[in-house]
């Protein structure tokens, strides 16, 4: 078993190839030398790095990445296991807090599935509904916002 | 401050969401907000469009990978050129794209017309042909087409030769335009005909599917604007049948720009044409040529137009069987004979025409020797 320490002190114990998931932690224990040493994981707080650990348990006999040469389902944003898909659904915070973790931690494929499910909360979006769905604001005058329709030009369907 | 995607995740990540997204998908983020504006018109923009452009076609994926240390240096052209084995040309005047042959920038100074074959040929077939035009080897879709051209002429108080003919160089002008099915000559030619082939070659079945003629009114007026300018002529509309393979299948469309009445080619001023540009009418009126791109890939920024600067002019050749040496001893002479005349070369492109290398030689200004080169068709 391995334990690792929260940003906010929470312990969390998991087995060896479950932590290993992630090459950051995978790394540390192989620096350490010994498993049983308790690895503090300052950037993740307690209630993201169990949501992770959830992800990393499920999946953890997944095969090894394959390389990312011949790695072709990053091109494609909707191909996400339903059981990923059912994990993701969260409110947005926790989902860029675990996307965060992802790339702090080194898990790349909760990394995609993470970039996959903000790509599709944007998909077929107009700019309004993107503004609505993150909430963001639109700080563009309206002639900002004519000169970038132009810039746009180019990358129209035509 | 309220948390959210913007202020909680950092750029490389937005740039990883990039990657999923399609060209419209970027454009609409792009509109979203001002962070979004900057962080996709920024560098990183290009390179995840070029990710995900490059994503569409697996190897090009692979090597835009194994190149991730220099990838945020690249352009668009450097990954074109990088790939030339898809990269076919990139114009300055904005035609740029993949599968697409642009030909036949050729300045009309006929100093001597006869010292080519080349021109012996057309001269032969077509005693008034003033000059043509090919873009070939490409894909259109099925639809409505408005083809543009554009044209100038050099204003001979400013020219640097002294042979250039004083009188504008056309009166009365007709602008044949031709569609070529590739695919049925290309099965047992090895070779792409050159352009005097497939004019009148019964071998190249060739379909007319436009022509406009400019009454003699219409011609004072193009002479008076086009003097050191660009004047674009839009063509007839032509449709395009659906093809047999839908996008796949290759074209090519040959324009033909015949005089009327002809005259002492020696006393006239040079003509060039300086584009063709295909608008597809069915889908909207932008000038660019979208339709030269594989529909898979998204569209190539164009470069900024410079309307009035001096104009480009490309030299092509091909070379068969020839060595890695001969090349490069043309490419030597046509570079010095751009300088000898005064310019200077600023593009040198090399691709690939049927196994055989293809050298452009580019530069800014006039020159007297495109009718030197033959053009590669």
């Amino acid at each position: 078993m391995v334990k690792l320490i929260s940003s906010d002190g929470e312990t969390f114990s998991v087995e060896k190839d479950v932590a290993e998931r992630s090459i950051l932690i995978k790394n540390m224990i192989e620096d350490v030398g010994d498993s049983s040493t308790e690895i503090p994981i300052p950037n993740v707080t307690a209630n993201v790095l169990k949501k992770v650990l959830e992800w990393c348990e499920h999946h953890k006999s997944d095969p090894a990445p394959v390389s990312e040469d011949d790695n072709d389902s990053r091109k494609k944003s909707t191909d996400i296991d339903e059981w990923d898909q059912k994990f993701m659904q969260v409110d947005q915070e926790m989902l860029f807090e675990i996307i965060l973790a992802a790339n702090y931690l080194d898990i790349k494929a909760l990394l995609e599935v993470g970039c996959k499910t903000v790509a599709n909360m944007i998909k077929g979006k107009s700019p309004e509904e993107i503004r609505r769905q993150f909430n963001i604001q639109m700080d563009f005058t309206p002639e900002e916002e004519a000169q970038i329709r132009r810039e746009n030009e180019w990358a129209e369907d035509r | 401050m309220a948390r959210t995607i913007l202020n909680i995740l950092p750029t490389e990540i937005l740039i990883q969401i990039c990657l999923y997204l399609s060209r419209d998908e970027l454009k609409a983020l792009h509109r979203t907000n001002s962070t979004f504006h900057k962080l996709l018109a920024s560098n990183e923009f290009w390179q995840a469009k070029i990710v995900y452009c490059l994503g569409q076609e697996g190897r090009s994926y692979a090597l835009a990978i194994r190149q991730d240390p220099a990838f945020s240096l690249f352009t668009w052209d450097m990954v074109f050129l990088a790939l030339f084995e898809q990269w076919k040309f990139s114009f300055e005047h904005g035609l740029a794209g993949w599968d697409f042959k642009y030909l036949g920038r050729r300045l009309n100074v006929r100093k001597n017309p006869l010292s080519t074959t080349h021109e012996t040929s057309l001269d032969a077939i077509h005693p008034q042909l003033k000059q043509f035009h090919v873009a070939r080897h490409i894909r259109l879709a099925p639809g409505t087409y408005r083809l543009q051209v554009h044209f100038s002429q050099r204003n001979p108080s400013q020219a640097r030769h002294p042979n250039m003919g004083k009188r504008p160089s056309f009166e009365n002008l007709r602008f044949n335009v031709y569609l070529y099915d590739d695919d049925l000559p290309h099965k047992t030619i090895i070779e792409p005909p050159r352009q005097s082939r497939l004019l009148n070659n019964p071998e190249f079945p060739r379909k007319l599917i436009s022509s406009t003629a400019l009454d003699s009114a219409s011609s004072d007026l193009l002479v008076a604007k086009s003097w050191n300018a660009f004047v674009p002529i839009q063509v007839a509309e032509f449709y395009v049948t659906r093809g047999r393979h839908e996008m796949r299948e290759w074209r090519t469309v040959l324009v033909e720009i015949a005089e009327d009445e002809g005259g002492d080619d020696d006393e006239k001023a040079p003509m060039s044409i300086d584009e063709l540009e295909l608008i597809h009418v069915t889908h909207s009126d932008h000038l660019f040529t979208p339709l030269l791109l594989p529909e898979t890939l998204p569209a190539v920024a164009p470069p900024p137009r410079k309307r009035g600067w001096p104009l480009p002019f490309i030299y092509q050749r091909s070379f068969r069987k020839t060595t890695r040496i001969d090349a490069v001893e043309v490419i030597s002479q046509s570079l010095q004979k751009i300088v000898n005349s005064g310019n200077k070369p600023d593009v040198l492109m090399t691709d690939r025409v049927c196994g055989w290398p293809n050298i452009a030689v580019g530069g800014s200004g006039y020159t007297e020797y495109d009718d030197e080169l033959v053009p590669v068709v």
